[in-house]
């Protein structure tokens, strides 16, 4: 099919009549900024061939003529239609298939009753016309009803054409291992390949039947006959059993492989996100520990003062001040103990203790001297004489004793504690300088932490895994539960082919007895079809390995052709096998890593990629040159070289596209809050076609003057072609 | 296009083993031409078969009635 041109009358914000379109061969570049009905143009595409527009809150849906009605027709020719109007919305799109033009005109009216009531038809139709040399005639209405199919069927429509990251997403869906197996099994031959299974298996088992039947009749070797027929059917009976216990493992293992593949994407950040937080774990450890010894280290200087005697720092002068006063006092002291015992020595007085304290009391109390027998009253000198024979005098000398005791005392504790606040100067210098260190790591411990949960956001906000440890605990969960289910296929699989050589066996021995007794042709024919539909089986296997094999490669190609101009790192796209025969791509990098956390820009051009690699693996079928590529905003990801290359890669593989993007296009310096087409860009995207032998041509989709894309009530659009001249 | 599936369902090494189909036969090979090695017609048939007939039972029968004809 080639496209040459769309009318749009009064069909959502394309008010009025005069819109039309004329597409070219190559691509196709229709501008427009946000507002301006590129989407609404898209979807005249898909109102012409599918009777529905994009339904914006379900994916992949379409909203019908039935359910929108006059939401079809322009809100500003509804706003200028008069009482008794009967507003047509139309869009006719004129197409070439197998040389021959038709017309595709798709039609909606209402008609305004009152202010408030429109009469609104209950469905659109849709006319076909054929150009029959000059003019247009109308098909029949069974042609008409097929042509849509016949212009693009059902299965390859959602593959050229498609709206933005979400259609694109909508059909290829890497997180689904069936996406993939679903493109593979619809553009291809794999179900015809079925088909030839279940026919050859089919003819094989009417072949098997009537040759048992013929076995059974003969009389020959009736015993061992009936024994071989017995093991025969005990082996099948097993069989069908083992079969059905290799399903249900093979179910098992699947859903284990889904639940490991959910999160095997993950599992790379979950791991790296887990190893961070050990690592954090760890650094806070010993902030605490750090933080922990700091608080010690400052109650620890703060007893240092007392317990190390850092207070009496530079206080010996006063030790030998002190010192010099004892020696003073010792002196003294010596001096007096000498005159002492100098007055002891002379004999003047009685000697000391004697006579004891009761007796000099007894005198004293007698005011009366016993010793020599005379008065000694109180106050008198002979009284006073007697006092001193009292025992205070003792005390008196023995009290300066003590003091002198304790003095000495004081100076050794002082001289010790002096000897200590010598070596003050440096415990302290060694105490705060430990402390610094301390603060010093305590510090870089906070740094090194704030950097490890920034790093766990970055990874989770890049990964979307907020729960690493459930990641990895349900990976660890299924891929023991594949392990365990891979185990028993395993052995079933054995057990399986075990029985299938029993029956083997017991079907070439049945053979040898009907030697003879059956009609050749009965055994031949048997042979032959079994031998077909086991082949049926090999080549189908065979044949689908191919196709992914051949999708991987295109899709690669068209992958590298996209990415490797923007200099940028992209990998190479693998099919990665789940159980059930399902595919999800990944990107893997030169060393044979599994490359996670791809960027937007990365993900859309490998499906783009895989997109293209349909049609041009479908190229013996001719996808390329039936199909034009039909795609609004398919580009919003990427960068200008990602995106100019891309659609050099489109206009390399579509005979035709249409491609509808809001880039290319830059600020009207004439006008305000208007845009016109980037010229420069445009040239250069224009030669570089060029020199691949691909045309372009640039249609720009702009408002009216005075006119805003919010006011649907004013809104029409302006439809340009673009000279690049 | 059923001439290459033809040549598909020929390639594989077990068969032409089998029932001694070379290269030269499989390039040689027509849709329209009568065959004389019955596995190369078994496999046509299969391929028009399955191509026309209502249903695979239908399909199937005619591929036993085929063979029938055939091995007389």
């Amino acid at each position: 099919m080639k496209i040459h041109s769309i009318q749009l009358k009064n069909f959502l914000c394309y008010y009025g009549e005069n819109n039309r379109i004329d597409f070219k061969d190559g691509l196709n570049l229709v501008l427009g900024a946000n507002g301006y009905g590129k989407s609404k143009l898209y979807d005249a595409f898909q109102w012409v061939f599918k009777d529905g527009i994009t339904d914006e809150k379900v994916t992949g849906r379409l909203k019908q003529t039935e359910q929108l009605k006059k939401a079809l027709i322009s809100d500003k020719a509804l706003a200028e239609a008069k009482i008794g109007d009967k507003l047509k919305c139309e869009v006719i799109i004129e197409v070439t298939l197998a040389q021959e033009t038709y017309q595709l005109i798709r039609k909606y009216f209402a008609t305004k009753q009152s202010d408030e009531i429109w009469i609104e038809a209950r469905s659109s139709s849709l006319d076909v016309y054929k150009k029959d040399v000059i003019h247009f005639k109308p098909v029949s209405e069974d042609f008409a009803q097929s042509i849509t199919q016949k212009l693009i069927p059902d299965e390859v429509m959602p593959y050229v054409w498609f709206q933005g990251e979400r259609g694109v997403n909508s059909i290829i869906d890497t997180s689904s291992k069936d996406s993939l197996k679903r493109v593979i099994e619809r553009l291809s031959d794999i179900e015809r390949w079925d088909e030839y299974i279940a026919i050859s298996e089919k003819a094989a088992i009417t072949a098997t039947n009537q040759f048992n039947t013929a076995l059974k009749s003969s009389t020959r070797n009736r015993q061992d006959y009936d024994d071989l027929i017995k093991k025969q059917r005990d082996a099948q009976s097993k069989l069908v059993i083992c079969i059905e216990e290799l399903k249900n493992a093979q179910k098992n293992r699947e859903a284990a492989s889904e639940k490991s593949n959910a999160v095997i994407g993950k599992l790379s950040s979950a791991n790296k996100i887990s190893l961070i937080e050990r690592k954090k774990e760890d650094k806070i450890k010993e902030y605490k520990n750090v933080t922990s010894e700091i608080e010690n280290s400052h109650l620890n200087f703060t007893k240092g003062l007392f317990k190390e005697s850092w207070l009496l720092m530079d206080t010996k002068q006063f030790l030998l001040k002190y010192e010099e006063k004892y020696n003073r006092y010792l002196e003294n002291l010596r001096i007096r103990k000498t005159t002492e015992d100098l007055a002891s020595q002379s004999q003047d007085r009685l000697p000391r203790g004697i006579p004891e304290r009761m007796h000099v009391q007894s005198m004293l109390d007698k005011q009366h001297c016993l010793v020599c027998d005379r008065p000694a009253k109180k106050g008198t000198p002979e009284y006073k004489s007697i006092e001193q024979l009292l025992p205070e005098t003792a005390t008196k000398k023995n009290s300066i004793k003590d003091i002198e005791y304790d003095l000495r005392k004081l100076w050794n504790a002082g001289f010790t504690m002096t000897e200590k606040s010598g070596r003050a100067d440096q415990e302290i210098i060694e105490a705060i300088k430990k402390k610094d260190e301390l603060v010093v790591r305590q510090k870089e411990l906070k740094d090194e932490i704030e950097a490890l949960v920034s790093s766990v956001n970055n990874e989770i906000l890049n990964s979307g895994v907020e729960k690493a440890a459930d990641i990895i605990a349900m990976a660890t969960v299924s891929n023991q539960d594949l392990q365990k289910y891979s185990q028993t296929i395993g052995k079933l699989e054995r057990d399986k082919e075990a029985l299938e050589n029993s029956l083997k066996f017991f079907e070439s021995k049945l053979k040898s007895l009907s030697i003879g007794e059956i009609d050749s042709l009965i055994t031949k024919k048997m042979e032959l079809l079994s031998d077909l539909a086991q082949l049926a089986i090999r080549i189908k296997a065979t044949e689908y390995k191919g196709l992914v094999d051949l999708l991987q490669t295109k899709a690669n190609e068209h992958y590298e052709r996209i990415n490797k101009p923007t200099g940028a790192f992209y990998g190479n796209i693998k099919f990665i096998e789940t159980t059930g025969g399902g595919f999800i791509p990944e990107i893997f990098d030169d060393s044979g890593e599994r490359v996670s956390n791809l960027n937007t820009s990365q993900t859309s051009s490998m499906k783009l990629a895989i997109i293209m690699a349909i049609i041009t693996a479908n190229h013996k079928r001719g996808y390329a040159d039936r199909y034009p590529l039909i795609a609004d905003a398919p580009i919003s990801d990427f960068d200008a070289k990602k995106a100019k290359s891309f659609l050099i890669e489109a206009s390399n593989t579509f005979s035709q596209s249409i491609i509808i993007v809001m880039d290319y296009l830059i600020d009207d310096s004439t006008r305000t809050n208007r845009y016109s087409p980037d010229g420069k860009r445009l040239k250069d995207l224009r030669d570089s076609l060029q020199q691949e032998g691909k045309l372009i041509n640039v249609i720009q989709l702009d408002l009216p003057t005075g006119v805003v894309s919010t006011n649907r009530k004013e809104l029409s659009i302006n439809i340009k072609a673009v000279d690049l001249i | 296009m059923q001439i290459e599936v033809l040549r598909t369902f020929l390639k594989d090494p077990e068969i032409k083993a089998k029932y001694k189909i070379d290269d030269e036969h499989i390039d040689s090979l027509n849709m329209t031409v009568s065959e004389p090695n019955i596995m190369i017609t078994l496999v046509k048939e299969l391929i028009v078969k399955q191509a026309e007939a209502p249903s695979i039972n239908v399909a199937a029968a005619q591929l036993n009635t085929v063979l029938d004809h055939r091995l007389k």
